[in-house]
């Protein structure tokens, strides 16, 4: 009973801390259960399928709350779910060669996807934020590249009324679906951190649709590569229940404090997250390459605390607005 | 109408301890299928975690609304008041 607790509880309290970062920056966190789940041991492959069991049942939660405020444009969330579900199973079929080739070059693999790609987004929302701030006001790349992406007129062209957006091509948006969905399938991540920032800055869509609509179109994904990781066997569905304990709760405080902080500070927020969360998953890779345990501990010590402090930020920014409300 | 909302996010919160105590007590028997089905493990991993969403979901969803319904009807009361000492 005492082992269990020792097991269960770092699991609630990493769901818990997970949930608030997602109802902040509207995204699954897989990029951090994936990790996380990796360096308590766990083997790649069931630390990718458990996180993205964990996701579903959060994106269920955050998707009902977010139809609520109408912040989820349905159209535009199943075309994008056609092109995921095509990439989600083509991603899982890729981490299966790989994981029959060498269960070690899979694990290098998917490390190495994460931190490139994760630094990249995280050096790039950085700048963009930072130079926002500078300047004083509010930059919007997203409207000369959406520009040039919607020149793009394969037929046929849908309009979004939702989302705000009159005219695109749907092929736009199911290549952007696909792309989402061989991240997510591959690396259990590829919500949120990807597709968000895909769908404002590459079609031009209002941001909290952007949120809630890939919160609609993760969940259907989800759905479909939770159970495709499930037959695979890769789904640890134990931890995927604890996890949901905490981060059911920790949605909503998320959810809270976006209201009471400035956009700029958000996406500069976010990079610096996604940065750290690629800096601990580059030490544990070269800790299990090279055989250097003290790596090891440094990539838990980083994850562990970008974690809290963020969560700790998100959880101060909620109290304060709760009693300013008052 | 609060009140029945409050009834019903506490019964489906029942749900939710019900669904994890069945899940959780049944512990051998959901691994032992997880080496031996592998399709029927999958179809019950994605429906205890969809059930669970959803009823976790529509608890706050209810919760929410009750408290908001709350919050109106004392703000109207508190109108009513204000409206009934203003009266000469």
């Amino acid at each position: 009973m005492i082992l269990d607790i020792f097991a269960v509880v770092p699991l609630i309290l990493m769901g818990f801390l997970v949930g608030i970062l997602s109802g902040f920056f509207g995204f699954g966190g897989g990029f951090i259960i994936t990790p996380f789940l990796f360096t308590l041991g766990l083997p790649m492959n069931v630390a990718v399928g458990t996180s993205i069991a964990q996701i579903m049942g959060t994106s269920v939660i955050a998707t009902m709350r977010h139809r609520t405020l109408r912040h989820v444009d349905v159209k535009l969330g199943l075309i994008t779910t056609a092109g995921a579900i095509v990439g989600v199973e083509i991603g899982a079929q890729l981490m299966e060669s790989l994981k029959r080739i060498s269960p070690k070059v899979l694990d290098l693999s998917v490390s190495s996807v994460y931190i490139v790609l994760l630094g990249f987004i995280s050096v790039f929302m950085s700048l963009e934020a930072w130079r926002s701030k500078r300047r004083g006001k509010t930059e919007k790349p997203r409207s000369k590249i959406s520009k040039g992406i919607r020149r793009i007129r394969i037929p046929p062209l849908i309009s979004l009324s939702e989302s705000g957006i009159s005219s695109i091509s749907i092929w736009l948006i199911v290549s952007l679906g696909f792309v989402t969905g061989v991240t997510a399938g591959f690396v259990g991540a590829g919500g949120g951190f990807l597709q968000v920032p895909l769908l404002i800055y590459l079609i031009g869509c209002r941001t909290t649709v952007a949120v809630g609509t890939n919160l609609f179109g993760m969940l259907i994904a989800s759905i479909y590569a939770c159970f495709s990781h499930a037959v695979k066997g890769n789904v640890d569905i134990f931890s995927a229940v604890y996890m949901l304990i905490g981060s059911a709760v920790g949605t909503q405080l998320g959810v809270s404090a976006t209201r009471h902080v400035t956009e700029e500070n958000l996406r500069f927020a976010f990079g610096a997250c996604v940065g750290s969360i690629a800096l601990s998953v580059a030490f544990e890779t070269v800790s299990r390459v090279f055989h250097v345990p003290l790596l090891g501990f440094l990539s838990q010590a980083t994850l562990v605390l970008t974690v809290f402090s963020l969560s700790s930020f998100i959880v101060i920014q909620a109290l304060q607005f709760s009693k300013k409300s008052r | 109408m609060s009140r029945r909302k409050t009834i019903t996010a506490a019964l489906l919160l029942l749900i939710i301890f019900l669904c994890y105590y069945i899940v959780l007590s049944n512990k051998p028997f959901i691994e032992h299928l997880r080496k031996t089905n592998s399709f029927l493990y999958a179809l019950i991993s994605t429906v205890i975690m969809l059930t669970l969403g959803f009823s976790i979901g529509l608890t706050w969803n209810l919760l929410g609304n009750s408290q908001r319904s709350n919050k109106n009807n004392a703000i109207k009361d508190k109108r009513k008041e204000r409206g009934g000492n203003n009266d000469p």
